[in-house]
């Protein structure tokens, strides 16, 4: 059985203005594979190519070159399209309906039978926070409302692919944290969750995979979690002194970055024990021994801002 | 079919928060001056004792309300049809539900049966203010008068048809431009058909037979002002009829091109 729920394989999109006079290059051979069950962050600077990418997936947008499927099926197809649940950056629903029409409206066209959907419509609402809301008019809700409204019209099917592009936008400290609940309900349900977002904090709490994008090319896919960790160890050692230094020097040990008491080693796994030894023989104190780690900020800084490619 | 219809519902609702229809209902009031204006004519005749001038009057102005009501109604659903995607592209709102299990056709076709209900329903309210003016006037209801009101929803589909149709592929401004272009078409080439050159002969019946069928007589006109003696039923039934399944015939285009067009966002 394939495992792969979204397959992208090497699209390439340009937009041209009317007269064709310029042209912007928004997708450069682009190969995404999401598999299912994961939650696949999509992340990259303005302008990358995130929400092509994700419109071409919808089939709103047509790529000039590769193909892309969803659950095996040509994307935009109305199959492929019942399968999957959206919500845009700035979710844009019928001012005019409350709540709970437009999710009855959206319910109603994703071919939920009317019966069960008013119950269905309740308890997305609620999920989202909107209990109370739910028989006021969209039009005066707050732009964090909205967002949450557009998450509960997304997830309404109980769809197998939730695709997500930037949903925590516009969304308080609080909402933030409901998405990301969600978010981990929806995969332990089973649902595949790719999602675009900013926020790294985010993404390291709640995906399990990676795709950087940056000018319309893919510059990295990587797990998330430990393959953030580096190769060796990094030592904190308390209650440094001069004599220390010598002594450790002598065998061979320095220290990468001294902080008043506190002294940094960096070393290899097989230093690891004799170091530690050494230390504690000369009644140092062991603060913290860890793998050195890099933070998603520090990946994505490195791939948007450098030139690196993986 | 059920996707077609919550498109129209949803058309229909949101065309009744449009201003534009405050709009329309300012222009109601502002014919209704109008005519409470002329009533006093109307009266100062009645007080004369001039019955014919009495008549004319009434049947004049009654025609004015049918005419007035009708074109409204038409360029109503010209402005409504033109506008229908594009606002919904421009505000987004198309994005949720394209990506929904629909066919595009679907989307399409609802939103002209939303608009086009709408603007029958406007035109229904103004046949029936007129029919009950018809009835205080005294007037006298010819069967062509029947014509002429199927003439105006005819009109009314045309103009929301084509103008929807073409919007799919031209800007609103341009999808209304040309609608009214095509539908005055048969009344720009007359002169074209009595050019003695064959080739501007040529060309005149090519436009004519692209452009919608022309009514041959004015029919409201004729169901007040004159009675005709042989008046063609079948051929204004055709006529009708024609129109109809040319503003058919732009929305099946449009249906086609939007299945395979990209949704561009701004």
């Amino acid at each position: 059985m394939n495992d792969s729920v979204i397959e992208i394989r090497g699209v390439s999109k340009t937009f041209r203005s009317r007269l064709r006079r310029t042209a912007v290059r928004a997708l450069k051979d682009v190969d995404v594979t999401v598999v299912r069950g994961t939650v696949t962050a999509f992340v990259g600077p303005n302008g990358a190519g995130k929400t092509t990418t994700i419109n071409t997936i919808l089939g709103l947008l047509k790529p000039d070159q590769g193909s892309i499927s969803v659950f095996g099926l040509k994307a935009g197809s109305r199959e492929a399209r019942r399968r999957l649940g959206f919500q845009s950056e700035i979710f844009h629903p019928y001012p005019f309906h409350t709540a709970r029409a437009a999710m009855e409206f959206y319910g109603r066209l994703s071919d939920q039978p009317r019966a069960p959907l008013g119950k269905a419509v309740e308890r997305q609402l609620e999920r989202l926070g909107l209990g109370d809301s739910m028989d006021r008019k969209v039009g005066t809700f707050s732009k964090g409302m909205i967002q949450r409204l557009g998450l509960a019209q997304a997830l309404l099917h109980r769809p197998e692919l939730l695709l997500l592009d930037e949903p925590t936008t516009g969304l308080d400290p609080q909402g933030r944290k409901l998405v990301a609940d969600i978010i981990q309900e929806e995969q332990a349900r089973g649902t595949t969750v790719f999602l675009s977002s900013h926020i790294l904090s985010d993404i390291e709490r709640t995906c399990d995979r990676l795709i950087m994008i940056r000018n319309g090319e893919v510059v990295l896919r990587q797990e998330i979690g430990s393959p953030f960790q580096q190769e060796g160890w990094e030592i904190e050692v308390t209650g440094w002194c001069a004599g220390a230094e010598s002594d450790l020097a002598r065998a061979g040990y320095r220290p990468a970055r001294v902080d008043g008491t506190i002294a940094y080693f960096g070393c290899t796994d097989a230093e690891k024990r004799n170091l530690l030894r050494r230390v504690l023989d000369l009644s140092l104190d062991v603060g913290v021994v860890r793998r050195p780690s890099r933070s998603l900020e520090d990946i994505y800084m490195e791939h948007v801002q450098g030139q690196r490619r993986v | 079919m059920s996707d077609v219809w919550i498109i129209a519902a949803n058309t229909f609702r949101e065309i009744l928060r449009r201003k534009v229809i405050y709009v329309l209902v300012l222009l109601g009031v502002l014919m209704m001056i109008i005519w409470l204006g002329q009533t006093s004519l109307m009266n100062m005749a009645s007080e004369a004792d001039e019955p014919e001038i009495l008549l004319q009057m009434k049947t004049s102005q009654t025609r004015i309300f049918f005419g007035m009501w009708s074109s409204c109604t038409a360029f109503l659903g010209l402005f409504l049809g033109a506008v229908a995607l594009a606002t919904e592209i421009r505000t987004q709102t198309i994005v949720p539900v394209l990506v929904r299990p629909i066919p595009r056709w679907a989307y399409l076709v609802g939103k002209w049966l939303g608009t086009q209900l709408f603007v029958c329903l406007l035109l229904g309210l103004g046949i029936g203010i007129g029919l009950v003016i018809m009835w205080a006037f005294e007037l006298e209801m010819r069967p062509l008068l029947w014509f002429s009101m199927l003439e105006m929803f005819a009109g009314a589909t045309l103009f929301t048809g084509v103008s929807l149709g073409l919007s799919v592929v031209l800007n609103p401004i341009l999808a209304g431009g040309v609608t009214l272009l095509l539908s005055s078409v048969p009344n720009m080439i007359e002169l074209l058909f009595r050019h003695p050159h064959w080739a501007l002969k040529g060309l005149a019946a090519t436009v004519y037979y692209l452009s919608p069928a022309h009514m041959p007589t004015d029919l409201l006109a004729d169901s007040f002002e004159r009675e005709l003696l042989q008046p063609d039923y079948a051929l204004y039934a055709r006529v009708i009829v024609e129109n109809i399944l040319y503003s058919m015939s732009f929305l099946l285009a449009g249906c086609i091109l939007f299945s395979r067009q990209e949704i561009k966002l701004k």
